[in-house]
């Protein structure tokens, strides 16, 4: 197995910085974020948790996706272009890459998202194990604490070294071409422990829907502010808006499409004034459910990765942990 | 193909047909000729450039080969802007999406029709498909229902409908005026005026979340199968592409495996109904 020294970090993303823009995590006010690296230093890759994921870099918050001029009346000209700058994202955790094989599975089927998919092309995924959950990780019961594919590298945590496991013939060739890469001996993956958080995953999808009618979630539905930070922090939350704006002579617009979440109030509002879901509790149901049953219903596994996030992120304490805990009791 | 699935094909407004008040038939033409491919039911993303976009059925049958209609409501922001073109303006539109009626399964059955209001413009494609393809298929029963006389749709095809062997029209309103000499009532009650076959039947309905409640009732009385009875779904829509989650009803996304659905369907998946 190849491996890279740890004081060998800064040189690796100097490295990668010539022919990527690179992601990775630092620190921001005591907590952990990926940004673009400045300085090479401050690349932390033994950290718990980070407060987004890196959905951001593959479905930007906001973006054109399409532009149309209106200049001339005969010929209206449009353009759907997606571009990319070719981007290293360093550091991702196993939970996060599984979210992004998540995300693939939506927006890479036959009709797949052209910006999306560009950004993917354009991407070298190298991950780090995680080598201890915080408070709210669950990644253990949702089986997303490993990785068999998704990354191009992975680091593995083996003291002052990391042992690199290749996932690409991408990978391969970055591993054999820098001299940064050293031979050692085998470093095994991480087995988590310890985790303060969990659920039990058998027949969850059936489960449930079995438990749609229970009156259990009006209680955490009534406690919802609808304020959409869950939806935000999500790995695998991928619903989006689109507004059409146009210049103030009428003749350029452009069709911008910004995330949007099914907790938010006017997110299934139609003309007339008709809301499908017009309460709080069917809101909140339909996120809980679209991770833990919809989602395993149409791709075979879980729209949740058990990263936590909404748990840490929420105002009124919902958990879906308990929230499932709680029905499983219920139906026992 | 390679091109972006947001990228919309030009159309021309060459014919308007004023419904009723508020709704109107536009007829479009694409540069290029022909029509759009369309299965009966399918929908499609229109684009008035500068306003937006909105779903909306078309209500052609693909039997009709140099054109698509679109029969729309003004309502808001898009729709307005659609009613406002003139002949020869441009528009966008992304699509067909959506599944279609299943006009393979309903060959050699016949076809119930029940509209209420602007529920007929789906519909409607598949009635003139059937019109089209007569031998392939059985009769055919149109009950349409409006609030009142002036909100019928389609009052133009009543007559040439009615006239084809096999097909049956039956329409009735919630309250009638001087003009109105035909059933008052809801259109639930047309079920019961005429001598409706339920052995290899297909029940087709489009209309307001409450009079499918209804109807549903009445064709349970009568005999019908919900595996024979089939609706759209109308949920909020963004994309038409399986992507924005706008339209997700359960494990089911309406643009991408919809918006046609069997009431057995239906059934089974959470908040559909
Ligand atoms: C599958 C399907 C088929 C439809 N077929 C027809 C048809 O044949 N004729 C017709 O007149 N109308 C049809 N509608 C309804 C039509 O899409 C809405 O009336 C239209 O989107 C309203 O847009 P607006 O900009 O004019 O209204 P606004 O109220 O200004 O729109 C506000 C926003 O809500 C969205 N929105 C509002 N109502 C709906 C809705 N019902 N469905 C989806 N998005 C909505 C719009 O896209 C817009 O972003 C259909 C809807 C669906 C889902
Ligand atoms: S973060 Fe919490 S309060 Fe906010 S929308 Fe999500 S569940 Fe509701
Ligand atoms: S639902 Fe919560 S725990 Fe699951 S992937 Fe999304 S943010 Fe993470
Ligand atoms: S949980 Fe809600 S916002 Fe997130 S992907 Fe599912 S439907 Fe969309
Ligand atoms: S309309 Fe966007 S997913 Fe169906």
């Amino acid at each position: 197995m190849k491996r890279l020294f740890k004081e060998d970090v800064a040189s690796f993303v100097r490295e990668l910085k010539r022919s990527y823009k690179v992601a990775a995590p630092q620190e921001r006010d005591g907590e952990y974020a990926f940004d673009f690296v400045e300085d090479e230093d401050k690349v932390v890759l033994d950290y718990p948790s980070t407060i987004l994921p890196i959905k951001k870099f593959f479905f930007p918050p906001e973006e054109i996706i399409l532009e149309y001029d209106l200049s001339d009346k005969e010929e209206i000209k449009f353009k759907s272009e997606p571009k990319a700058d070719e981007i290293c994202i360093l550091g991702a955790h196993p939970c996060d890459i599984n979210a992004l094989i998540r995300f693939d599975m939506v927006y890479l089927d036959d009709k797949f998202d052209p910006f999306y998919k560009k950004r993917r092309e354009h991407a070298l995924i190298i991950g780090v194990y995680c080598t201890h959950p915080s408070e709210s990780c669950f990644c253990g019961s949702m089986g997303t604490d490993r990785v068999e594919d998704g990354y191009d590298l992975m680091l593995i945590d083996g003291g002052d070294e990391y042992g690199v496991e290749i996932g690409s013939e991408k990978g391969d060739r970055i591993v054999n071409s820098m001299d940064i890469f050293k031979d050692g001996k085998d470093i095994e993956r991480p087995k988590l422990e310890g985790f303060i958080r969990g659920v039990e995953t058998d027949d969850l999808p059936e489960l449930m829907l079995k438990k749609y009618e229970s009156d259990l979630w009006n209680d955490f539905g009534e406690k919802c502010l609808g304020c959409g930070k869950c939806v935000l922090v999500c790995p695998t939350c991928f619903c989006y808006n689109v507004v059409d704006d146009i210049g103030l002579d009428g003749k350029n617009g452009e069709r911008k499409r910004i995330w949007d979440g099914c907790v938010l109030t006017d997110f299934t509002l139609v003309a007339g004034g008709f809301n499908f879901r017009k309460d709080r509790t069917s809101r909140l149901k339909q996120r809980i459910l679209h991770k833990f049953s919809y989602f395993d219903d149409k791709y075979g596994v879980s729209g949740c990765t058990g990263c936590g996030r909404c748990i840490n992120v929420c105002p009124a304490d919902i958990d879906c942990t308990r929230v499932i805990n709680l029905l499983r009791s219920e139906s026992k | 193909m390679n091109e972006s699935l947001y990228l919309p094909r030009i159309a021309v407004l060459k014919d308007k047909i004023a419904e009723t008040p508020d709704t109107v038939t536009f007829t479009f033409g694409l540069p290029e000729g022909g029509n759009l491919n369309n299965i009966p039911g399918q929908c499609l993303q229109l684009t008035i450039f500068g306003y937006g976009e909105a779903p909306i059925s078309i209500t052609s049958s693909p039997t009709e080969k140099d054109c698509f209609q679109l029969c729309v409501r003004d309502v808001g922001n898009v729709t307005k802007a659609l009613h406002k073109l003139e002949i020869g303006d441009k528009i966008g539109v992304r699509g067909p999406w959506g599944n279609g009626f299943p006009i393979e399964e309903l060959k050699g059955k016949n076809a119930v029709f029940i509209a209420g209001g602007l529920g007929l413009a789906p519909l409607r494609s598949l009635i003139n498909y059937i019109a089209d393809n007569r031998r392939d298929y059985g009769k055919v029963w149109i009950l349409s229902g409006a609030r009142t006389p002036k909100d019928h749709l389609f009052k133009w095809e009543w007559d040439r409908w009615s006239k084809i062997d096999g097909f049956e029209v039956l329409t009735t309103v919630d309250r009638g005026d001087d003009t109105w000499t035909g059933n008052v009532g809801v259109v639930g009650s047309l079920l019961y005026k005429t001598d409706i076959q339920v052995e290899n039947t297909m029940v087709f309905i489009c209309g307001p979340p409450i009079m499918f409640h209804f109807v549903t009732m009445d064709l349970a009385k009568l005999g019908f199968k919900d595996d024979m009875i089939l609706s759209t779904l109308e949920r909020h829509m963004k994309c038409g592409v399986g992507k924005c989650g706008h339209c997700n009803v359960g494990s089911k996304y309406v643009c991408m495996d919809g918006p046609v659905f069997t009431y057995a369907e239906m059934k089974k998946q959470p908040g559909a109904l």
